[in-house]
């Protein structure tokens, strides 16, 4: 290849590279505008009824003796009739104190029922697979094991499902750690954006919300007339979100349904978690993709979403690759000195503010919110742009090596935040 | 070299000032606290009564005729305890009141908040910020409740009131003509036999169809407008991407969700809840909800609620709701 078409290889990358941006750019600049100036859509959390779906809740646990009390005795203390409640903790091959605690819950409360998963692949998903099975009730509700309910929540999650097009439903998840330090600061913020406004703004839209794995739920038969949930995903609220979108249902954000999870405060923890979501995003975009083109169920601005959605794990390391470009054309003379260093500007500021830390969406949700303080770490958000364009790009070749490989996943547990529990509590 | 040093600090400024900010607030950690939660909340349509009756019940037995002093860590709150009303007609009292017995309001009352452990009667054209009775209340014409109003046992309202932001009643709640409501919890909430017009049902051409007097054995999700004709019989829920019409005395053993507007005509059923991201128009003797199951009307906007209408639960209008009358 000569340097002059090798030049213009490079010249057109970089014009699709922002191009991409452009479209990321005005779709979080869209949702930040629906969220603070068009109608809200509303969600079905103020409808009073007296006759509750009966729903089962399952709390996947791997080593959580620091916190499964307190997520049983928040589910134990839910207004919702125990008639119409079965609640599954899922042992997933726990070695400390979490199988005698789910134990000791099962024998005073007839409605615990756990789930004890002593070999084979560990994993959320595995365990999912066999809850569908097991279930009672047709409405499963997931939640982390850190995560502690208040008594309102079951019933506002399980109120989505009068919709029958409904085939799943996602709360709002709050970070409770958020003063410990920079990273929970900052994680806190991108979680307010992410939630306060991207997720409503696609429900307000009528695009695609996701169900999020947690503080959610779905329709157990219609899950397992889908196939279930696939074993070789890291990623399974994504996966059922755009498989339940394919077929023609539809995904309800709850956005007053809210709920405080814990957040990873050390980097190492924060960097492997969106490692795993970005292999296992990836994995789902490579299964889904072509599902959400060509539904017959969703318009055409829907399936954008979809694609949207499905690639924006994919996007940092193309913008790594269009810094890499701008810097080769540079130090080839194909590119003026401003316009590179226009571009590299460009790609870092973008990726700071408008991608993975979509700063107007930030601003925005801090408004809603009552923010006031927080506002100012808004700049800070800059140092997220590499760790965050690492964390993805790994998981991007961790999905190439899976698909070049034919590699298994395994699952990886996010560290928790909690103190254990003090010896000799009851 | 002077200009080339200043623009060198002015850049320096305009780029370190956001950070300098950001390290402020980093370091202070003045908004660092976790977004407040309410994990406490839960959804009830009585919730006002309860947390007032939970501050203020306890001064039912205390002695009559002696301020109570500040119970509702409110600083203007003055409260006093009395055996019977001590207004008369055109009477504007400030004082948050315990009525150990029975109130029956005269005309044109202005007052504040008011608990009443017997009956509530009269209070026509009364203007009041709050009122909690303990047995039945019979109310108006022409009551404007700024707050809410709720009645341990039933609660009527005449007509040409206004009840702010709820109305709610451990039994049944009875709206006369032209009462404006935000929220109504009954069981049941019925609507008197009121003249007024009722707005018509929507011409909806193009519309899915549900044949009149046939019986529909699933689910429905219409993409556009949805007509299911006079008698017709639906035995399962039913979403609407459009606007819905329920023929006169037609039948939805189930919920209903509709993105548009939801007219029910005429003695029409609907045993589930009726939830409408527009507005929604229950016709004459239109029933929502059965005896001990209660459900909800809910419209993100406005609702109208016509003559002898039945809702067993909560009507609930985001920009208002009124019954029809003159």
């Amino acid at each position: 290849m000569n340097t002059s078409l090798f030049a213009h290889v490079l010249q057109t990358y970089v014009v699709i590279v922002i191009a991409v941006m452009c479209v990321y750019a005005v779709r979080h600049f869209w949702f930040s505008i629906s969220r603070l100036s068009m109608t809200q859509r509303p969600s079905f959390q103020d409808l009073y009824d007296d006759e509750l779906p009966a729903i089962t809740v399952v709390v996947p646990m791997h080593n959580e003796a620091t916190v499964a009390r307190d997520a049983l005795e928040a589910l134990l203390n839910a207004d919702y009739p125990p008639d119409r409640l079965e609640i599954i903790p899922i042992d997933d091959q726990s070695r400390d104190a979490t199988t005698s605690i789910l134990a000791e819950y099962a024998d005073r409360h007839p409605i615990v029922r756990p789930l004890y998963v002593l070999r084979g692949a560990r994993g959320k998903q595995n365990s999912l697979n066999v809850v569908l099975r097991i279930a009672k009730h047709p409405i499963v509700l997931v939640f982390d094991a850190d995560y502690t309910p208040g008594p309102g929540l079951l019933r506002e999650l399980g109120a989505a499902f009068t919709d029958p097009e409904v085939g799943a439903v996602m709360g709002r998840v709050v970070p409770r750690n958020t003063g410990r330090n920079l990273l929970t600061r900052l994680l806190s913020l991108e979680r307010s954006g992410g939630y306060q406004v991207d997720q409503q703004a696609r429900f307000n839209l009528d695009l695609l919300p996701q169900y999020g794995g947690t503080v959610g739920g779905f329709r157990r038969e219609l899950v397992e007339r889908i196939g279930g949930f696939h074993e070789e995903t890291l990623a399974e609220d994504t996966d059922l979100t755009v498989r339940l979108y394919a077929q023609g249902w539809k995904v309800v954000y709850a956005n007053r349904a809210e709920c405080y999870e814990e957040v990873p405060h050390q980097w190492s923890v924060r960097f492997r978690q969106l490692r795993r979501w970005s292999r296992g995003h990836n994995r789902a975009m490579l299964r889904n993709l072509s599902a959400i083109v060509r539904s017959e169920h969703l318009s055409f601005i829907q399936r954008l979403d979809g694609v949207l959605l499905l690639l924006v794990y994919a996007i940092p390391p193309l913008l790594l690759g269009g810094l890499a470009a701008n810097v080769v054309l540079f130090y080839m003379g194909a590119m003026p000195v401003i316009a590179s260093i226009l571009i590299g500007f460009f790609i870092v500021g973008y990726n700071a503010v408008g991608n993975f830390a979509p700063v107007y969406e930030i601003g925005a949700a801090e408004l809603l919110d009552g923010g006031v303080e927080r506002i100012y770490l808004l700049p800070l958000l800059f140092t997220l742009f590499l760790f965050n364009s690492a964390a993805v790009s790994a998981g991007v070749f961790d999905t190439i090596g899976d698909v070049l490989k034919s590699r298994s996943v395994r699952w990886d547990k996010t560290g928790r935040a909690r103190r254990p529990e003090a010896p000799g509590r009851a | 070299m002077i200009s080339l040093t200043v623009t060198i600090i002015a850049f320096a400024a305009v780029f370190f000032a956001p950070l300098f900010m950001a390290g402020v607030e980093l370091v202070r950690k003045r908004d660092a606290a976790a977004l407040p939660l309410t994990p406490e909340y839960v959804r009830e349509p009585r919730f006002f009564a309860r947390s007032f009756r939970e501050k203020i019940g306890r001064l039912a037995d205390a002695p009559a005729g002696t301020p109570a002093g500040h119970v509702l860590s409110r600083v203007d709150d003055d409260v006093h305890v009395v055996d019977e009303l001590p207004y008369q007609a055109r009477t504007t009292d400030t004082r948050v009141l315990v009525v150990r017995g029975s109130a029956d309001y005269p005309k044109d009352v202005v007052m504040r908040d008011h608990y009443v452990v017997g009956n509530a009667s009269g209070g026509e054209r009364l203007r009041a910020r709050t009122i909690l009775v303990e047995g039945d209340a019979t109310l108006g014409p022409g009551l404007r409740v700024r707050r809410w109003i709720d009645a341990e046992r039933s609660l009527t309202v005449r007509r040409g009131s206004g009840l702010g932001l709820s109305g709610s009643a451990g039994g049944p709640v009875t709206l006369e003509g032209d009462v404006r409501f935000t929220r109504v919890f009954g069981t049941p909430v019925r609507t008197a036999a009121n003249g007024g017009a009722i707005p018509a049902a929507p011409h909806l051409p193009g519309a899915e169809i549900v044949d009149a007097e046939s019986v529909h054995a699933a689910d429905i999700v219409a993409r556009g407008d949805l007509h299911i004709r006079p008698g017709a019989r639906v035995h399962g829920s039913v979403k609407c991407h459009g606007r819905l019409v329920v023929g006169a005395g037609a039948v939805v053993d189930g919920s209903v969700t509709v993105r548009g507007n939801v007219h029910l005509g005429a003695g029409a059923q609907v045993t589930g809840h009726v939830f409408s991201e527009a507005s929604i128009v229950l016709s004459h003797e239109a029933r929502v909800a059965l005896e001990g199951a209660r459900k909800s009307v809910y419209a993100a906007r406005r609702i109208v609620l016509g003559p002898e209408v039945t809702v067993w639960g909560w009507v609930f209008a985001e920009r208002g709701g009124r019954t029809t009358g003159a």
